[in-house]
C-alpha cells in the first residue's frame, strides 16, 4: 500500500512538472503593425523561444494582456512559441503592454479570480514580456515614388539646360 | 563607304582619331565603370522594396546588370560623340586665351604659329573631350533613372517583382541607348 501511494505521488509529481515550467529563461520579440493606411485594425505580435529547467512535453500557456486572455501556440519543431491578438480601434496609442503568461494551473487560478471579482493582478504570472508599442502613424503625406520621380525629374530638366546651353 | 586611312595626312588622321566614335582605352574604362555602378543601383532598389532576395536571383540580377552596362555604356559613347564637337566649338574662344596667356609668360621662348594652333588643338580635345564624358554621364545617367523609376513603380507596379525586374531594366537601358543614337539635338 505505501509503495502504491510513493509510486502515485511520483507519478502526480512527474504530470505536474510535465504541465510547468520550473525557472523559465525567455528570449522574446515583438511585432506591432504601425501603418494607420493598411488595415482597419492594429495586429501584435509576441514570439518568444521559452527554456525551463524542468521537463515540458504538454506545456500549455496562456497570455493575459490587459485583462484579456489569449491562448499561445507552440511550434511543433522547437521551443517557441506564439500569441498574437488585435485591436480594431484605429486610434491606438503608443503603449507599453506587460504580457503575463501563466500555464495551466495558474490560468484556472486566474479564471477564478477574475469570476470572484478579484484583481487579476493577485495572480503571479510564470513570466512577463513588456514590448513598447510605438503607435500608429499614417505616414508621410506624399508616396515615396512621387518624391522620387520629382527628385529625378529636377535632376534632368538641370542636365538638360545645361546640354542645350551646350548644342545650341 | 569610309576613305582609306591612307589617303589621310598626320594631321587629318589625329583629327579623326580625337573627334571620331572611337573610344580610348581609358576612355572605355571610365564609361564601364560608371554604367556598371548605375545599372547595380536598382538592384538595392528591387531588394528593399520589392522583396527580392539578392542570392535566389543572383543569376537575374547579375544577366540584367551586364545587358544594362552594355547598353547605358553605349548610351554615354553616343551622347559624348554628339557633344564633343560642340562643347569644342563653345570652348575654342576660352582655349586660345589660355594658350595665348601662356605662350605670353614664356617671353625668351619663340614658338611658331604651327606649334600654338597645334597646342589650341591638343588643349580643346582635352577640354571638349573631359567635358563631353562627364555630360554624357550625367545626362544618360539621369534619362537612365528617371526611365527605371517611372517602369518600375508606376507603369509595372502591378506585376510580379522578376517580370517588373526584367521589363524596368531593360526597357529603361534600352531607351537610354535609343535615345542616345537620335540625330536631332
Amino acid at each position: 500500500m505505501s509503495s502504491l501511494k510513493l509510486f502515485l505521488c511520483l507519478f502526480l509529481a512527474y504530470c505536474v512538472n510535465g504541465q510547468s515550467c520550473i525557472q523559465p529563461s525567455v528570449s522574446p520579440s515583438s511585432y506591432s503593425s504601425t501603418n494607420q493606411k493598411l488595415s482597419k485594425s492594429t495586429a501584435f505580435v509576441v514570439e518568444f523561444s521559452l527554456k525551463c529547467a524542468s521537463k515540458t512535453d504538454n506545456l500549455q500557456l496562456y497570455a493575459d494582456i490587459d485583462g484579456v486572455q489569449f491562448p499561445v501556440t507552440k511550434s511543433s519543431e522547437s521551443e517557441h512559441y506564439q500569441v498574437s491578438w488585435t485591436v480594431k480601434d484605429k486610434k491606438t496609442v503608443a503603449h507599453n503592454f506587460d504580457v503575463r503568461f501563466f500555464d495551466e494551473e495558474g490560468y484556472n487560478n486566474l479564471r477564478k479570480v477574475i469570476r470572484s471579482g478579484q484583481s487579476p493582478e493577485s495572480i503571479k504570472p510564470l513570466f512577463n514580456v513588456d514590448f513598447q508599442h510605438p503607435g500608429l502613424s499614417s505616414g508621410f503625406w506624399i508616396k515615396a515614388e512621387f518624391l522620387g520621380l520629382a527628385v529625378a525629374v529636377l535632376v534632368l530638366y538641370v542636365v538638360c539646360r545645361e546640354r542645350s546651353q551646350i548644342i545650341s | 563607304m569610309a576613305p582609306k586611312s591612307s589617303n589621310f595626312s598626320k594631321e587629318e588622321e589625329l583629327l579623326l582619331q580625337d573627334f571620331g566614335r572611337d573610344l580610348t582605352r581609358k576612355s572605355s574604362l571610365i564609361f564601364y565603370m560608371h554604367a556598371i555602378v548605375v545599372s547595380a543601383l536598382p538592384l538595392w532598389l528591387f531588394n528593399r522594396i520589392h522583396q527580392m532576395e539578392l542570392t535566389e536571383h543572383a543569376i537575374l540580377f547579375a544577366i540584367g546588370t551586364l545587358v544594362s552596362t552594355y547598353l547605358v555604356a553605349s548610351a554615354y559613347k553616343n551622347n559624348k560623340f554628339q557633344l564633343k564637337h560642340k562643347v569644342a566649338q563653345k570652348r575654342s574662344d576660352g582655349v586660345a586665351a589660355e594658350i595665348n596667356s601662356q605662350m605670353a609668360e614664356n617671353d625668351s621662348k619663340k614658338v611658331s604659329k604651327k606649334e600654338k594652333d597645334e597646342r589650341i588643338l591638343w588643349r580643346k580635345n582635352e577640354v571638349a573631350e573631359a567635358e563631353s564624358m562627364q555630360l554624357a554621364v550625367v545626362y544618360s545617367n539621369s534619362v537612365f533613372l528617371i526611365l527605371l523609376i517611372l517602369l518600375s513603380f508606376f507603369f509595372f507596379k502591378s506585376y510580379s517583382p522578376m517580370i517588373n525586374y526584367i521589363i524596368s531594366m531593360i526597357g529603361a537601358s534600352g531607351i537610354t541607348a535609343l535615345l542616345s543614337t537620335s540625330s536631332k539635338n
